[in-house]
């Protein structure tokens, strides 16, 4: 027994000696030229754009740390006494907009190519316009035909989608409150818009995250949907029974953002990762090979998409509004699924 | 039981020890949290955030839904594992050792595959609504979303906690006892009730208290499965983690709720443990019990009717690794693309979770042992508070507990972020409860007596420790490691938050795979994960089988 203990406790040695040299080479990394993005985008973005990267700057390494928008904001907040990340990349303009205290505003070198349009949307903020992500309505075509298709928000509150609405929970997830703050803007901020906000609500399954309202629509378990424009066409070039609709009242009509962080550890290297980003290359190729519209003027719509000027964007809808009336918005929403309970 | 208390005794160094590790990684990092977000708002010590959170049905419902799921996971979890501990160690069921590793993959399934792939089989569309549907007989399942589907999704998955302690105290009950009862001429029912359901108790106790606070703080299938059923770690999430910024206060009130839940139920364990202590010299092994044929049988069909329910999901996830897939969608078929396309970028996260998992158990076990003996050997106030906690971060959702690590130790001369430590401390951390409750369940029923003979023979109370107590307390620390690997290998919720540069594990590819909608390739990175824990287990088992022959 005490050669059996002698041993563990040898194994035992190894083992955290092994801990110290990893995380001793961990740190060693750091002093080589580095940036680290904390990115809120899809698998196949970050590895198609990493492979641009390494051939377009093979001097800095870059590492990707992926997760949802609300991780990786909650990330940069929490790390705030000392960053680790140099930049956050796709995320909704909503965060970095909240908090400006996280980031630092910077203008890229790209700045000239960007639509004027985003550049505007961007004007005095802390994050540069990245992809164009209108939201959408999205329907099972197995469980739905184009007849009785909704065509505008308000097409929601017909009886007919009672239980097969698929919406996200607006607390939990970022792009659930935009699609509520479009319905606000759509329907007015008063009890006469609020009631048709009751009876889609009525509707509704309430999710706890958005990505399960496409997946719901394309498995069938919900007929309707409300989601990203890019994130249908995912589903619909996999062959998903799933068509999109653009409401006819206007729809949110926004760029997600990158963003520098405040004291980030790298900060030349990240700035030049979102030039990098922004720049005709990465949009091109983003735009050919996974559909995603660019905020470039010299990069043409992606093939399948109709053009970004025909898509209506909500008049009174701003993102801006959005961001200040959010407590009291979600507070009343909370008092609908309430009333709707009992 | 009083004994002399001699100053020399090298426990209450342990004990001091343990006090300030727990203060230094548990309760600075907690207070830290709940200070910072209780003062954001208005400064000032009040109670009114718990009166709204009372009076408010929106979270008072929350409250209500995690203790009814925790209750019924609890206790069908408990049933399902006694038996099942019961058949497979007492009614010679044919192939224990692959039983028990065969066990343990529902709790290495991460829960956000494994939810989902029951809705692949009883939601809306689901392959058996589906089926049903053409005999007109959908109706008669319901609908899985909700409290029922959480409630099936976590049985499932957590039974094994109970199976396991429960094994482990059957494998230290001296049949010595039991054949005394029938000679006295017990009936077999008699005997179970009397003699060996007190000696398994502090075991099934001990593995219930696992299922609740596991249930009441499980996230990712009340995430998945839950649709709009809203249940405290959910809600503590919303309210956390947003990026627009949530509302911490309120988060705070809702997790203080989640940990009085929480430590009500640890205390209530520890007075009824405290009441009936039923020790034993535990120095005879168990071993199997000539039953009747047809008993043995029944209980084949039922431990492999349990295990093989417990698996399907991760059979679902196995089957659907082999569909083609193009983006999101899978059709039925078969191919290895799924593979070929996570094949470069698995390794690196697989060998990052062996090596992370193996670490932190390690860590674990070590201070499980420790603790777990001063928590039943050396019972008083201080190892009440020790034990208490210990169960913190049991009760605190693993995101909110990831803040609070990043706020504590995100600075100088604290810095642990941004280097692998912090990973280990938050598994750590979040896992010690269990190899402390293996440890501590298995010293119920060892009696002090052999350690106090081998004391007044003269051994120091490390000798005595190490020659006498930890070898009777092995299958404990094994069952307690098994659990600790198993749980940290799957881990998402923190460690999203917490890696760094190269080291994310297995879970953060799979999550990463299913956020961006990759679920050929995330079932296929969850298969090889599968694989990675199951293999090594097998293996231990036939070992250890082999071993146990040995010795009878």
């Amino acid at each position: 027994m005490t050669r059996l203990a002698s041993k563990r406790l040898v194994l035992v040695g190894l083992v955290l000696l092994a801990a110290a040299v990893l995380s001793g080479c961990g740190r060693g990394k750091g002093r080589a030229r580095q940036v680290v993005a904390y990115a809120a985008e899809k698998e196949e973005i970050v590895q198609a754009v990493s492979r641009m990267w390494e051939k377009a700057a093979p001097d800095i390494q870059l590492s990707v740390i992926a997760a949802g928008t609300n991780e990786v904001v909650q990330r940069v907040r929490a790390e705030r006494q000392q960053p680790l990340g140099d930049l956050i990349w796709g995320v909704g303009p909503e965060g970095p907009s909240a908090n400006p205290e996280l980031y630092e505003a910077y203008k890229t070198s790209e700045a000239k190519a960007v639509a004027p349009r985003w550049t505007a949307a961007a004007k005095d903020e802390p994050w540069q316009p990245n992809n164009i992500v209108p939201l959408a309505l999205i329907y099972n075509t197995r469980l739905v035909t184009a007849a009785q298709a909704p065509r505008a928000w308000r097409d929601l509150a017909a009886p007919q989608w009672k239980g097969t609405l698929a919406y996200a929970a607006p607390d939990k997830s970022g792009s659930a409150y935009r699609q509520l703050a479009v319905m606000v803007s759509v329907f007015a901020d008063n009890d006469a818009g609020w009631k048709t906000i009751e009876r889609i609500m009525a509707n509704s399954k309430i999710l706890p995250a958005s990505g399960k309202v496409p997946k719901g629509v394309a498995d069938g378990e919900y007929a309707v949907g409300m989601t990203y424009e890019n994130v249908a066409g995912l589903y619909v070039r996999g062959g998903a029974h799933m068509k999109i609709v653009y409401p006819a009242e206007g729809t949110a009509v926004l760029p997600d953002a990158n963003a520098l962080i405040r004291n980030a550890p790298h900060p030349e290297e990240a700035k030049r990762f979102l030039d990098f980003l922004q720049s005709k290359p990465v949009q091109e190729m983003l735009a050919k090979k996974l559909s995603l519209r660019s905020c470039r003027t010299d990069v043409a719509t992606p093939p399948g998409l109709v053009a970004i000027d025909t898509i209506k964007a909500a008049p009174k809808f701003d993102f801006r509004w959005a961001v200040k009336h959010r407590r009291d918005f979600i507070e009343k929403w909370r008092a609908i699924v309430l009333r709707l309970e009992q | 039981m009083k004994r002399p208390r001699r100053s020399s005794d090298p426990w209450h160094a342990a004990l001091a020890l343990s006090y300030a590790l727990l203060a230094l990684l548990i309760a600075y990092p907690l207070v830290r949290l709940f200070a910072g977000s209780l003062t954001a708002e208005g400064g000032g010590f009040s109670l009114a955030h718990f009166r709204d959170f009372l009076a408010l049905r929106y979270y008072r419902a929350a409250l209500e839904h995690s203790l009814y799921v925790g209750v019924m996971v609890t206790l069908l979890a408990t049933v399902i594992g006694v038996v099942l501990a019961t058949a497979v160690t007492r009614w010679g069921v044919p192939g224990k050792a692959l039983l028990r590793a065969l066990v343990v993959i529902p709790l290495v399934s991460p829960p956000f595959i494994g939810a989902y792939s029951w809705i692949l089989l009883l939601g809306r569309n689901g392959w058996i609504t589906n089926l049903l549907d053409r005999f007109h007989a959908a109706g008669w399942i319901g609908t899985i979303y909700g409290p029922k589907g959480i409630i099936l999704a976590l049985t499932l998955n957590l039974y094994p906690f109970v199976f396991l302690m429960v094994c482990a105290s059957l494998s230290s009950v001296d049949p010595n006892l039991e054949e005394a009862a029938a000679n006295l001429g017990a009936t077999p029912w008699r005997r179970f009730r009397t003699v060996t359901m007190p000696l398994l108790t502090p075991g099934i106790l001990g593995g219930a208290l696992l299922v609740f606070l596991h249930t009441v703080a499980d996230f990712g299938s009340a995430m998945i499965i839950g649709e709009d059923y809203l249940v405290l770690p959910t809600l503590i999430y919303s309210l956390f983690i947003n990026e627009m910024g949530g509302e911490p206060a309120m988060a705070a009130t809702a997790s203080a709720v989640l940990l009085a839940c929480t430590t009500i139920v640890l205390l209530v364990e520890r007075w009824y443990l405290a009441r009936r202590s039923y020790v034993m010299s535990g120095l005879r092994r168990e071993g199997e019990r000539e039953v009747s044929r047809r008993l043995r049988a029944l209980a084949t069909i039922l431990a492999y009717g349990i295990v093989g329910l417990s698996l399907i999901p991760s059979v679902v996830v196995i089957v659907t690794s082999f569909f083609p897939s193009s983006g999101p969608i899978m059709r039925p078929g078969f191919s290895l693309g799924n593979y070929a396309a996570v094949f470069q970028s698995v390794p690196r996260p697989m060998l990052n979770s062996v090596f992370l998992s193996l670490v932190s158990t390690i860590l674990c076990v070590l201070l499980g042992v420790v603790i777990g003996y001063l928590l039943v050997r050396r019972q008083s106030r201080w190892t009440a508070g020790l034990d208490a906690l210990l169960m913190v971060p049991f009760a605190i959702p693993g995101t909110v507990l990831a803040v609070a690590l990043i706020t504590a130790f995100g600075a100088r001369p604290l810095l642990l972020t941004g280097t692998v430590a912090i990973l280990i401390v938050s598994y750590v951390i979040r896992r010690m409860p269990y190899a402390v409750r293996g440890v501590a369940a298995i010293l119920h029923h060892i009696e002090p007596a052999t350690e106090e003979a081998s004391v007044s023979l003269g051994a120091s109370p490390w000798r005595t420790f190490r020659k006498i107590t930890l070898p009777l307390m092995a299958p404990g620390i094994v069952s307690g490691a098994v659990m600790t690997w198993v749980q940290v290998i799957s881990e998402i919720s923190s460690t999203i938050l917490l890696y760094y540069g190269q080291w994310a594990t297995m879970s953060v590819v799979i999550y990463q795979q299913v956020m961006s909608d990759n679920f050929g390739s995330a079932a296929a990175t969850s298969t090889l994960l599968l694989a990675g824990v199951f293999v090594p287990l097998l293996l231990f088992n036939v070992w250890q089988g082999g071993r146990a022959a040995e010795l009878v």
